[in-house]
């Protein structure tokens, strides 16, 4: 065997984490070869220190720092994650009640004026009450606005509760104007994907950019 | 979490202290280590094994440390042997400091490839994959620790130099 066949093999074993002492053919050389010799008796002395060599002790509330800190750096819930979520669950059900709220104060003529005459309370205010100037929905109409209620059916609360029901209206179309483009974009989406009718698609609800104006005195 | 920390904590914190030389320097490693596996334990593969993979993070840790560290003096702790108060066990804790120092002069991948196979007793695979090289880079840098470990115990005198190569 020569030297570096030596130390091959004496890698060989190592790597099998076999002890060089009891292989016979690292053994044999290393009788015959001094510098091989050293070598072995150098690797047993460092594999001899590694193993007595032990580490400095951990404090004893290591683990715990390590637990403690791994819960602080859970992440905070974020408030605005909650405003976003509150919009998109306003955006839905605005979505799933426009076509009813649609319905009941849409501005078409035969809609409202049937709802005149079946729902108009017996009243001086209600013969005396003006057609309401909008006209009906153009749905290339940016200006127009959303929600016009029909003046039959109002008439039928107060003026505080008609107020009320204003300023709610125009409180809700501005929480919801930073969604309006999406929403059309949406909405006309989905309009595409229904098959046209024969009908013109007048009268379908748009959410407008403009600010909410209120509707005109109609008492 | 935390026997999950106990069980492992001993082998991690060996490896940093074997890698940096420093308790204090150690510990901190050991616990920025355990801090990133805990947060991200949902990317262990659970068909592996973990220690492997935990060690992988704590020796990357070490490397960090150590190019932060850049020129810094080695740590006093395992850079000159003292000498011990109790005259039997003076021969082994001198080898023992002479052994650290030696590890101590080795390249950062060398030393922590030898500490993963001879003191964690990690395959060659297991090593590969924890330094993320292949195994044959691993077997060199292994045997080539074992070669400059020797001349440096010889050049330092700890063992005989009458048969010194």
């Amino acid at each position: 065997m020569l030297c570096d066949e030596f130390e091959a093999r004496l890698n060989d074993v190592l790597d099998a984490r076999q002890s060089p002492e009891q292989d016979l053919e690292l053994q044999r050389h290393a009788h015959q070869c001094t510098a091989c010799q050293a070598q072995l008796h150098a690797l047993t002395c460092l594999l001899d220190g590694l193993e007595l060599s032990e580490d400095p002790p951990l404090p004893d509330d290591f683990a715990w720092r390590i637990v403690e800190q791994a819960c602080q750096n859970r992440r905070p819930f974020r408030p605005r994650a909650v405003q976003l979520a509150a919009l998109a669950i306003a955006a839905t059900l605005l979505l799933a009640t426009l076509p009813f709220g649609w319905v009941v104060f849409g501005p078409s003529p035969q809609i409202t004026g049937s709802a005149r005459q079946i729902d108009a309370p017996p009243s001086d205010a209600v013969a005396s009450a003006k057609p309401p100037e909008t006209s009906i929905e153009d749905p290339d109409d940016s200006q127009s606005g959303w929600l016009v209620p029909s003046s039959s059916i109002l008439e039928l609360y107060p003026a505080e509760a008609r107020q009320r029901h204003r300023e709610q209206v125009t409180q809700l179309a501005d929480d919801l104007r930073p969604i309006a483009t999406p929403f059309n974009a949406a909405m006309a989406a989905i309009r595409r994907t229904i098959p046209q009718r024969s009908s013109s698609s007048k009268g379908q609800p748009r959410a407008s950019l403009q600010p909410h104006r209120s509707t005109q005195n109609i008492s | 979490m935390l026997d999950l920390v106990n069980r492992f904590k001993g082998q991690v914190f060996g490896l940093c202290y074997r890698m940096l030389g420093h308790r204090e320097d150690a510990e901190d490693a050991a616990q920025e280590a355990f801090a990133r596996a805990l947060r991200n334990l949902h990317s262990w593969d659970s068909e592996r094994e973990f220690e492997p993979w935990l060690l992988a993070i704590a020796g990357n840790r070490c490397r960090t440390a150590l190019s932060r560290r850049m020129r810094r003096p080695p740590p006093r702790s395992l850079n000159e042997p003292v000498a011990s108060r109790t005259p039997d066990l003076q021969a082994a804790k001198q080898l023992t400091e002479e052994v650290n120092l030696a590890l101590s002069s080795l390249r950062d991948q060398y030393r922590e490839a030898f500490i993963l196979f001879h003191q964690h007793e990690l395959s060659y695979a297991e090593i590969a994959e924890a330094m993320q090289c292949p195994i044959g880079t691993v077997r060199t840098w292994i045997h080539r620790a074992r070669r400059e470990l020797i001349r440096h115990l010889q050049a330092r005198e700890v063992v005989e130099t009458r048969y010194a190569v």
